[in-house]
């Protein structure tokens, strides 16, 4: 039991640590691109092909790898209203249950979405119109994204389930 | 019609049940897609069509640089600087809010980006003065609005684009309203703050406020060199919003480790950690917004619609309050930019055939998808903003009812009925006669 | 995707997303969709789509899957590097050259339906936009020597970026959608790859110089969709061919008309407009220096086929 809960753990903290990386390799990446092109255009008076191509594709990484990171943090943008009218944490408790429940439907929706559309650009070896990369590069980020969200919306809906409604994000518990 | 009913009577009530916006959203497109019969195939490649645009980097960016000026000291002196001219004045710091999102607009094509930057900055300060929380983001969210009001904007470079309009005489369409609104929300600010504890500078002799203002002008000197910076370098011709965006944060760093030596690498890391969920969050909404938008296109519903509106009375007045119906409509279902287009293909024509002057209907589209970005249910800015304010939708929505309804709304029934608080920059600069 | 329930009724979708109503695109589909309606007495009806649709390289691929069924639209080399062939510089120059390699009996037409066919698109027609230049602000510039110095906007697309480097200019890429903010705060001072009709939509009151260098005619398509076009019975098939093929027949004259209204246009509104067509000399050493950069486009088309273009137009082939 223990053993799975470790190997669980080190799963957890590498899935983490692998967006994070992702993040900020994005981010870093984008800027000295853009950097690049501020510079060869004035002070060098030459144009770069494809920078922007290539920041904006990667851009795709960023986006989605932030998506799940704030999944997996609990952050998602809300406009919930019910804890202004519901008073009862059981009826309470049911409600998110049931918010996180149909997340983890959506996200299964979009992973499926994504998994058809990464299957047909590589059917038709769709690549970027400058770079000439392979487009998928920056479609998969949508799958492994959605899957990730999958994923963290069912730990949220089975945290839901045994701890009650007020689950304090991760990012809290870790302190 | 029906369907589009209920997709959207979906939305609001996942909303408000706790179900992310986001998510939300996303069952919506699952239901239109299922009520349509539309294949997946149709839905995720526009959203990836629009996510690899270059211009949605400016986003992150400059969430990624008001997080930095927070969190390393940038931005404390900044508003220092300005509240020792200001910080006698009741309400000031709010006042300073809504004029930080108008400059802001100055160098950001969109709303986010303003919201972003200024949301970050200020809202914290704000709360640290007494303003209530929950206002503090409200007024934001709403007068983020100016980030594209004030040019550049990139809606109206869609609007000139499709319409073959000058895009400088669209730009300058929509300054008149937003000044107007820059006035209005100063003194709803006023009104709204009176009954929060704010925290005002204490009375001084007219020197001592001069030496305030001197040193912390020199204290702030490094973050005031920010956005000269950023202005310098786009209306300098060097580089591109987004180019400036990105390249600022090559600033920002440094600045922080070394000269105030309030960032470290760890928080660093966070910084971008933390800009780049922020982003997520808010991409992952426009993702099914999109979505949602192609779908009722593809349908023709919007068509629909205007015909429905247009169909009502011959009277110019009436047809013109049903197009601002019809805009405050798209705006609360679209996004603003697939709101652009679509609301300029489709009205453009009959609004010429009623003699509207193509610059003053820009400016109407402007502030009327401008408020549409923060009129529930899609009002991607206002759920950004308390994400940003990390405050719940009941403590700023109310706030941020007053200030469309009262501050907004009058706006766009001014822009609408008074041509000239439009047309009169455009004229004075020769885009139209 | 067209539905063939009852009595052999056919829904379908067709649409132009670059330029809105009214517009002689916009027209044209329209005309298409309303002249097969009437001869099928309401059996094929259509839903037609603008600008509010997609962008046009997204209506490529919707096109190609199936979700639009025709499409008048520029062609979208993300799925088909051979669509390059179409952005190499000077073909051809005058209104009477782009009739004989892209009108309907055009030496192009063969390769042009052979592409499409691999993409799972029929090829229907080629719809000639015109031909392009650059417009510019500081300075009006028709030599190398004149263009020294001068940074503009060319469309990301190595042949373009080539063929103005070449011509003197200092290509700078920039998002589309930024491309007014960046002649207007100076980071470019112009762009190229539009002709007088794009010019005078986008920049007429950025730019003061229009230079009509005629590097390339620009090419777009009538295409449908594979599948939609076997479901088709074959009357069918025929019928919408023939309205097409009209439709692009027309627009041949209909593209000079255009751009020569434009350019008026454009000089009524205080453009200064040169026409390199008006100095043969400066024509002749700008399509000299163009065309060096087809061996580019031999990589990236196939030198098989930018060999047949060769030989149509007499270069001589190494
Ligand atoms: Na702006
Ligand atoms: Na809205």
């Amino acid at each position: 039991m223990s053993a799975s809960v470790n190997i669980l753990n080190k799963v957890d903290r590498f899935l983490a640590g692998s967006m994070k990386t992702i993040i900020i390799a994005v981010i870093v990446m984008a800027t000295f691109t853009m950097f690049l092109q501020v510079i060869s255009r004035y002070v060098f008076q030459v144009a770069i092909s494809g920078l922007d191509e290539l920041a904006g594709h990667t851009a795709v990484w960023l986006y989605l790898m932030g998506a799940a990171y704030g999944t997996y943090e609990r952050t998602h943008i809300k406009a919930d209203m019910m804890h202004l009218f519901v008073k009862s944490p059981r009826v309470l408790q049911v409600i998110r249950a049931a918010a996180a429940a149909v997340s983890v439907v959506i996200s299964c929706y979009m992973t499926t979405w994504a998994f058809g559309y990464i299957k047909w650009s590589i059917l038709k070896h769709e690549v970027t119109p400058t770079l000439r990369l392979p487009t998928v590069i920056f479609q998969l980020p949508i799958l492994i994204g959605a899957f990730l969200m999958v994923v963290y919306f069912l730990r949220e809906f089975i945290d839901i389930l045994r701890r009650g409604p007020q689950v304090s994000p991760v990012s809290e518990q870790e302190g | 019609m029906t369907d589009l009913a209920i997709g959207l009577g979906l939305l609001v009530i996942l909303m408000v049940n706790g179900v992310p916006v986001a998510m939300a959203f996303g069952a919506m497109a699952l239901y239109l897609a299922t009520a349509f019969d539309m294949g997946s195939a149709v839905l995720i490649p526009t959203a990836f069509y629009q996510l690899k645009s270059v211009v949605l980097l400016t986003i992150p960016f400059f969430i990624l640089i008001g997080t930095l000026m927070s969190s390393g000291g940038l931005a404390v002196r900044l508003i220092d600087f300005v509240n020792s001219m200001v910080g006698r004045i009741r309400g000031g710091l709010g006042a300073v809010a809504v004029v930080a999102c108008a400059m802001f607009g100055s160098i950001g094509g969109s709303c986010s980006s303003a919201v972003a930057a200024i949301g970050t900055i200020m809202i914290p300060r704000m709360e640290e003065n007494g303003y209530d929380r929950g206002y503090a983001t409200a007024l934001v969210a709403c007068a983020s609005i100016l980030g594209q009001l004030i040019p550049p904007s990139v809606s109206m470079i869609l609007f000139a684009l499709i319409t073959y309009q000058s895009i400088p005489g669209c730009w300058l369409a929509t300054v008149g309203p937003a000044f107007l609104t820059i006035i209005i929300f100063c003194i709803f600010n006023y009104f709204m703050t009176r009954k929060m504890p704010l925290k005002l500078l204490p009375k001084a002799s007219l020197s001592e406020q001069l030496k305030g203002v001197a040193t912390s002008t020199v204290k702030a000197s490094w973050a005031l060199a920010l956005p000269m910076i950023i202005l310098g370098g786009i209306y300098g011709g060097i580089a591109t919003p987004t180019e400036s965006a990105c390249v600022s944060v090559l600033y920002v760093i440094p600045v922080s480790m070394f000269v105030y030596k309030s960032l470290t690498m760890k928080g660093l890391g966070k910084a971008f950690v933390s800009a780049a969920t922020t982003t997520g969050v808010l991409v992952i909404m426009l993702f099914f917004v999109m979505i949602n938008t192609r779908i009722m296109t593809m349908e023709q519903l919007p068509q629909e619609m205007a015909a429905w509106i247009l169909s009502i009375s011959d009277d110019k007045m009436v047809i013109l309050l049903m197009v601002n119906v019809f805009l405050l409509g798209i705006g609360m279902i679209m996004d603003d930019i697939s709101g652009t287009i679509l609301a300029a293909s489709l009205l453009f024509p009959v609004m010429k055939k009623l003699g509207i002057h193509p610059l003053h209907f820009a400016a109407m589209l402007g502030v009327n998808l401008g408020l549409g970005n923060v009129t529930p249910p899609t009002a991607p800015i206002l759920y950004l903003a308390g994400r940003i304010g990390g405050v719940r939708i009941e403590s700023y929505l109310k706030p941020a009812l007053i200030l469309m309804v009262g501050g907004l709304l009058p706006v766009v029934l001014a822009t609408t009925y008074w041509a000239d608080l439009s047309l009169f920059l455009p004229r004075l600069f020769g885009f139209a006669h | 995707a067209p539905g063939q329930a009852q009595a052999g009724k056919v829904k379908l979708k067709i649409a132009q997303t670059v330029f809105p109503a009214p517009s002689a695109h916009m027209d044209s589909v329209k005309r298409i969709a309303d002249k097969v309606t009437k001869a099928t007495d309401g059996r094929i009806t259509f839903k037609v789509y603008g600008p509010e649709l997609a962008d046009w390289a997204e209506l490529n691929e919707m096109v190609m899957r199936g979700d639009i069924d025709i499409m008048l639209s520029p062609l979208s080399p993300s799925y088909d590097p051979r669509w390059n062939a179409l952005y190499a510089p000077y073909i051809v120059t005058t209104y009477k050259e782009a009739k004989d390699a892209f009108g309907p009996d055009g030496f192009m037409n063969p390769m042009l339906k052979e592409w499409a066919d691999d993409t799972n698109m029929i090829w229907l027609g080629a719809w000639l936009q015109g031909f392009t230049g650059v417009s510019l602000s500081e300075r009006p510039a028709a030599t190398v020597e004149e263009a020294k110095g001068i940074k503009i906007r060319t469309t990301p697309i190595a042949a373009y970026e080539c063929c103005w480097s070449k011509l003197g200019f200092t290509p700078s890429l920039i998002p589309y959608s930024e491309v007014p903010t960046a002649i207007s705060t100076g980071v470019v001072d112009g762009q190229a790859g539009g002709g007088p009709f794009q010019t005078y939509s986008c920049c007429r009151d950025l730019n003061k110089y229009f230079m009509f260098y005629r590097d390339s005619v620009e090419v777009w398509a009538y295409a449908m969709n594979k599948d939609a076009w076997n479901k088709l019975d074959a009357k069918d098939r025929e019928l919408i061919a023939k309205v097409v093929a009209e439709e692009a027949q027309a627009r041949i004259a209909g593209a000079e008309k255009e751009d020569m209204e434009y350019m008026k246009k454009l000089t009524d509104y205080g453009l200064t407009v040169v026409d390199l067509a008006d100095h043969p000399k400066k024509l002749a050493m700008a399509k000299q220096r163009g065309r060096s950069c087809w061996k580019k486009l031999d990589e990236i088309v196939g030198k098989v086929w930018m060999d047949k273009i060769r030989k149509s137009v007499n270069m001589p082939i190494e």
